[in-house]
């Protein structure tokens, strides 16, 4: 039984007063060793092994060394060793290209063999050339060198002190402060998650804290605070833990965000506002070409062309899904955000677009059904003929059974009908074998078939609901796309209800096998399948009294979806843009055309990118004049209307980059599907920092013990005690 | 004798002390008994002592196998330092050796490792105790002949 009374809760803040821009801007210079890697150690990488050398003590039998040649990254190593005193001279240093607001530099030396040099000076030059030096003597293997700058120009690291016989090594260097607060330090958390499962708005998401700050750190006033400093884009993670009941703190997977802004600070109190990644991508995108491209193409250009920081891993911090290479458009992207290109092809491709708690970026299919986007089919190697698979994936008609004559199961009493012989209800799957008078020997078995790959963390699988009666053994085998088997669970279910947990990816399909009954001369009985990325379950246990609102959408009608075309509005080139210039580099936007052509008197073109609504030209120097002509181009559209039903709302879906009927038929059924969903549960509930927005829950409602549905707005505060507010769209 | 100083009886324990040990170094908390203990070079790291020392040992083995009819000619690098860095084709011809050693007599069945990779404490005691097996069983060999006469044993088969 659920626990009335939670233990405490606990929060963790990590803020990194960090410019995320000085990463990119230049790179560190000193003498290195040939494998050294000058770059990753810009950003947050993970290093796994470290290669080996013959430094004093330092090759570890442990295992966790590589010897070269390696593709393994070892950061930046040095090329010099301290003598036997450990005294050495290293200087790497780095020159930016623009000037940066910098609170100091934290440096992560070698934290593969814990070891750091024993004496560090960081020097930072301004604007002016005035030179601020902090010397550290290191006492752990990430320290921070904490010297406000605030145009900073050019930093050294000089390391003059180290172990006997080593060479330096560093693994990152942030360009800020990390600042790290818990329970007694935060007035205040608030995280905020909507994701439209449609793609027709940005997803929002929304993270703040207050914290006390008595000195005044983050005071704009306070002249030797670091309020300057501070940077848009600077990260925030943020972790819940648990206290469990020996008294330990279970720590859930950070969430992690960007500052939205510049902190505001009030009354000793100061409050930092954080969104997901894709609230920051807020320059326009305007590379957009006429032209077949698909979908994917078309997203990693636009992912690209926003210059992200790497993730955690030095991968690319998206993950675009492959379906969308199937996918085209002919249409240019307008000109826009990132993000609202990003969210336009999620739209059109009915996806669902958001980003995970590492601050990646996801494009990935969404399907609005109760098997969410575990779609497929289920067929079986026999079935008798009162059996159906068509409501397994609804949970069908679960209130009744029809009798048959297996041993002692047609219970006097019990909710059993006799089946018709034609025209029967869906009432589940029922084997054609049985099992022996030992309760084995079963043989039956029973199969999904993915329509895409998929991760399959959970499956939970309803058998025998109406009798309560489940099988003994089930062998549930996982194949990948070649029909190779992935991995094999054998499992023993405890209730008729019971949950197959798997770490298996990509999987094309999964069997279940069910060997024995124990029960003697039993068929195999599955009424539902279900899939979960969560294991989460909103009982009314857990959600605060009388908060529960139920609200329910009207009828869906029609869906009209525009199919957009382009078109020479004529054949002869028009004026798009002329101008007289000084400038050598220009960028221009203009209407949508195609043949551009640029012509310039008075000097001339070095190189141009030429786009279907801007251009990106260098130009020889001088006073100039540019012409851009081309062949303007019209939009036009054929409405295509579907109908669901015969009264109620009607839905307009308008995305310029449906240009084809296979993709807007597509589109209609998808947001049939979920404009049909009519039932909304909102309520207050206890908070539980796992659940994200987009997963699907089951949760217990005053008339169904378990109802599915898709979480659409996850909110989470924290003031001492977690709580939240959530808005569930139900999947009957 | 160079056979007497190979090591074959590393711990776990050994490796955390070098852990233990240059954690001291760092927080300035290490005697200068551990000082010298550590520059000495610590048994739970694989230093540039350790690769001289097999090297050595392998050559002693093949000059002893070498002068029983053998021919063996190890091409391991011998004079390590502590800048020295080792390369996938040193280690390469570091391990070849040790496999040479192996297949010049029978019945040694210690395991040699495919690479230097990921090198624990037990891989390294097994290299050093492959070096020890060969040399006990050629002196064994050497042992026999010496005690029955190959001719004689030889001769036995056909009387």
């Amino acid at each position: 039984m659920a626990k009335t009374l939670r233990n405490h809760s606990y929060v963790g803040i990590a803020f990194g007063n960090i410019d995320v821009t000085a990463g990119s801007d230049g790179e560190w210079v000193g003498n290195v060793l040939p494998w050294s890697n000058n770059t990753t150690i810009d950003f947050t990488h993970i290093y796994n092994n470290t290669v080996v050398t013959l430094e004093l003590n330092r090759w570890s039998l442990n295992g966790s060394q590589v010897i070269l040649p390696t593709s393994v990254n070892d950061g930046l190593v040095g090329d010099a060793m301290s003598d036997g005193d450990g005294d050495i001279d290293f200087t790497i240093e780095r020159d930016f290209t623009f000037s940066h607001a910098l609170p100091g530099i934290t440096v992560t030396f070698d934290e593969l063999t814990n070891e750091f040099p024993l004496s560090v000076t960081a020097t930072f030059v301004d604007e002016s050339e005035n030179e601020y030096t902090v010397t550290v003597l290191p006492n752990e293997v990430t320290e921070e060198f904490e010297q406000v700058c605030e145009t900073t120009r050019h930093v050294e690291l000089n390391i003059t002190k180290m172990l006997p016989y080593r060479r330096p090594r560093i693994r990152t260097t942030l360009w800020g402060i990390g600042y790290s607060y818990t329970n007694a330090d935060l007035v205040s958390v608030t995280q905020s998650v909507d994701v439209d499962p449609l793609a027709r708005r940005l997803p929002q998401e929304k993270f703040s804290f207050t914290i006390l700050d008595y000195d005044h750190k983050f005071d704009p006033d306070n002249p030797s605070g670091v309020y300057a400093t501070i940077n848009r884009g600077a990260p925030i993670t943020v972790a819940y833990g648990y206290e469990l009941d020996n008294g330990k703190i279970e720590w859930l997977a950070p969430d992690t965000y960007s500052l939205d802004n510049k902190p505001t600070f009030a009354s000793s109190k100061v409050t930092f506002n954080g969104t997901g990644l894709l609230a920051t991508m807020t320059n326009n995108y305007y590379k957009g070409m006429l032209g077949s491209t698909n979908f994917y193409d078309l997203a990693v250009d636009i992912l690209e062309d926003a210059d992200l920081t790497p993730s955690a891993s030095g991968d690319d911090p998206w993950d675009v899904d492959e379906s969308l290479k199937n996918m085209y458009t002919v249409a240019p992207m307008p000109i826009q955000s990132h993000a609202a290109c990003l969210q336009m092809i999620a739209h059109a491709c009915n996806c669902r677009l958001y980003t995970d708690d590492q601050n990646v970026i996801h494009i990935t299919p969404f399907g609005i059904t109760p098997v969410g986007v575990f779609s497929g089919t289920l067929t079986d190697n026999g079935h008798v003929w009162i059996s159906s698979w068509d409501s397994v994936d609804y949970g069908g008609d679960n209130d009744s059974t029809y009798a048959t004559l297996e041993l002692n199961r047609w219970v006097l009493g019990s909710y059993q009908e006799i089946a018709p012989v034609t025209d029967v209800s869906p009432k589940g799957y029922v084997s054609s074998y049985m099992s022996d008078s030992s309760g084995e020997n079963l043989g039956a078995s029973w199969e999904k078939t993915f329509d895409i790959l998929h991760d399959i963390p959970r499956v939970v699988i309803t058998f025998d609901d109406v009798l309560g009666e489940y099988p003994n053994t089930i062998v549930v085998t996982y194949y990948d796309r070649n029909g190779d088997v992935i991995g094999t669970k054998t499992e023993h279910p405890d209730s008729e209800t019971y949950m197959v947990e798997s770490e298996y990816e990509d999987c094309a399909r999964f069997t279940v096998a069910v060997t024995d009954t124990r029960i003697p001369y039993r068929r195999a009985r599955v009424s539902r399948v279900a899939y979960f990325e969560t294991d989460y379950s909103l009982t009314l246990a857990s959600v605060k009294q009388d908060t529960i609102v139920t609200s329910k959408l009207d009828k869906l009608r029609n869906v009209t979806v525009a199919e957009y075309s382009y078109t020479p509005s004529n054949s002869n080139l028009t004026k798009l843009y002329e101008a007289t210039t000084d400038e050598t580099n220009l960028h221009i936007e203009y209407q949508l055309a195609s043949n551009i052509t640029i012509s310039v008197s008075g000097g001339s073109v070095v190189s141009s990118e030429v786009y279907s609504q801007a251009a990106d030209i260098v130009l020889t120097s001088g006073t100039k004049t540019i012409v851009v002509q081309g062949i303007t181009l019209n939009e036009g559209s054929v409405v295509h209307t579907y109908q669901y039903g015969s009264s109620g709302e009607d839905d307009i879906e308008e995305n310029h980059l449906i240009t084809n009927k296979t993709m807007a038929d597509a589109h209609a059924d998808h947001v049939a599907t979920y404009l049909q969903l009519r039932n909304t549960y909102d309520a207050s509930y206890r908070g539980s920092p796992e659940l994200e927005a987009g997963d699907i829950i089951s949760l217990q409602t005053l008339y169904d013990n378990v109802v599915y549905g898709i979480v659409l707005i996850d909110q989470l505060n924290f003031n001492g005690a977690i709580s939240g507010n959530l808005k569930v769209k139900g999947l009957a | 004798m160079i056979i007497d100083t190979l090591i074959t009886n590393r711990t776990q324990a050994d490796v955390d002390y070098v852990n233990t040990l240059t954690a001291k170094w760092l927080a300035g908390t290490i005697t200068n008994d551990e000082k010298a203990e550590w520059l000495a070079g610590l048994k739970g790291a694989y230093n540039y002592t350790d690769l001289n020392r097999v090297g050595e040992a392998v050559e002693y083995v093949a000059d002893i196998l070498n002068q029983s009819g053998r021919s063996i000619s190890p091409t391991a690098k011998q004079n390590w330092t502590v800048a020295d860095i080792p390369t996938v084709a040193q280690m390469s011809a570091f391990l070849t050796d040790l496999t040479l050693l192996k297949s010049s007599v029978s019945g040694v069945t210690v395991q040699i490792p495919s690479n230097m990779n990921n090198l624990d404490y037990q891989t390294a005691n097994r290299i050093e105790q492959l070096i020890l097996a060969v040399y006990n069983a050629i002196n064994r060999e050497r042992a026999d002949s010496e005690i029955c006469g190959i001719a004689i044993c030889g001769a036995e088969g056909v009387l």
